[in-house]
């Protein structure tokens, strides 16, 4: 039977099942069976992926001698939910008056792009050398629901690229080079 | 539109993995996080400390939560909801180009509270009506706890194009009381791709890069349609 390769969910360490075809290929040599670490027969299924609930939602007969579990299957804390995302762009930023001009371009919903003042207060200490124009960060606007109480709260996060290798800069060249060699001339009008 | 009570997303691609490779420091000297993060993911976090081994890597910051396996990497956003964490796994795949994947899923994940009781088993007897359950089981109670829908394109009977689909999932949330938990896995499978002047993890990062956003919204869409026309009454 030819499984799909999930990529919906993690496998966690020493829960790899036989039905995985990544696991089924390396258990054809008997060198290389996975050691199972926890007493459990099925991937997880709850949903949360790295649920806590998980551990115990399929687990079977405990094994008398079962080994260690040598990695925890960790729980991801869930909270929060957007209510809006800008990805904005830094216009000019004014040191004296601790502030960046930004053109904000709404993710969520049909919102025109706008521009805007915010404080420098609120970019992190590891983000502000990257507060530069035409720097581009990502605001979102989220609630939280934590014990019974709902708070609003925003975070204000600066992408970060890696830089461009001389091997991808060589073959964007050959790429336009190629495109280029494509193109024709428009017909000059008389 | 309906908005979810809480929302994730997460990036889980399959291939070869060199664990040991992708730790804190590696990511903070690439600039792909700033030290602060680097500093929580080495420090641990809720008394879990970070693991990084040629076997496995797992650590988290205030916002991503990683973990690579030999044959599965899979990043996972905390927190605030944020393309950063798009960001983030497109710029590790452009770092290690060479790396041997197979396939990548870009996962949205959310619960959704009802106003009761009624609504939240009407949502499971919409979608999975009850007609033959109560027929087999008239004297006890049936219920929905898990249903995946298979969205693969092309035409019933006629043979698939492609082996990208994507999967969305109905389950009880275990988080919201009468609430409901849809999950919207967009898998690629990178051998229907025929950009051969691409590296296999470049090919990743350029899908994250470009069907991130889309495949977002569409999860809302399908969320948000799926919730409103098992409500209708």
């Amino acid at each position: 039977m030819n499984l799909p390769i999930p990529t919906n969910f993690p496998i966690a360490p020493g829960l790899l099942s036989s039905t995985n075809p990544v696991v089924r290929r390396q258990s054809e040599d008997p060198k290389f069976v996975p050691v199972l670490k926890i007493s459990r027969s099925t991937l997880p299924s709850s949903n949360e992926f790295l649920d806590a609930d998980s551990h115990t939602m399929n687990q079977g007969v405990k094994n008398k001698f079962e080994p260690p579990m040598t990695v925890d299957f960790r729980a991801i804390r869930a909270d929060s939910t957007p209510l809006q995302i800008w990805e904005g762009t830094v216009i000019e930023v004014d040191h004296k008056a601790s502030v960046m001009h930004v053109e904000l371009n709404a993710k969520i919903g049909q919102i025109p792009r706008h521009t805007g003042e915010i404080d420098l207060e609120w970019v992190t200490e590891q983000d502000k050398d990257l507060v530069n124009p035409g720097a581009v960060f990502y605001l979102t606007l989220y609630k939280r629901t934590e014990r019974g109480s709902i708070q609003n709260s925003q975070e204000l996060r600066f992408r970060r690229r890696p830089s461009w290798s001389a091997e991808q800069l060589d073959q964007i060249d050959k790429d336009a080079a190629k495109l280029l060699s494509k193109m024709k001339a428009l017909p000059t009008s008389v | 539109m309906r908005t979810a009570e809480i929302l994730t997303s997460s990036f889980v691609v399959v291939g070869d993995f060199n664990p040991a490779i992708i730790s804190p420091d590696w990511l903070e000297k690439n600039d792909l996080i700033g030290k602060e993060d680097a500093d929580v993911a080495r420090e641990g976090s809720q008394g879990r400390p970070m693991l990084v081994s040629h076997q496995v890597a797992v650590y988290e910051t205030g916002w991503f939560a990683l973990q690579v396996l030999d044959t599965q990497f899979s990043l996972t956003s905390k927190g605030a909801f944020s393309p950063a964490t798009k960001d983030l796994a497109a710029g590790i795949f452009q770092l290690v180009p060479h790396t041997p994947v197979t396939a990548v899923g870009l996962n949205f994940l959310a619960h959704f509270k009802l106003e009761s009781e009624d609504e939240y088993n009407q949502v499971g007897d919409v979608l999975a009506p009850k007609k033959i359950w109560d027929t087999l089981y008239p004297d006890e109670r049936t219920g929905l706890t898990d249903l995946t829908i298979q969205v693969q394109p092309g035409i019933r009977g006629e043979p698939l194009e492609t082996k990208s689909e994507k999967c969305i999932s109905v389950r009880p949330s275990n988080k919201i009381k009468y609430g409901i938990f849809l999950s919207y896995n967009d898998h690629h499978d990178l051998s229907d791709e025929d950009k051969i002047d691409l590296k296999p993890a470049e090919l990743v990062a350029g899908i994250i890069d470009s069907e991130w956003e889309s495949s977002w919204h569409d999860a809302l869409r399908v969320f948000d349609v799926l919730l409103s026309m098992s409500l209708e009454k």
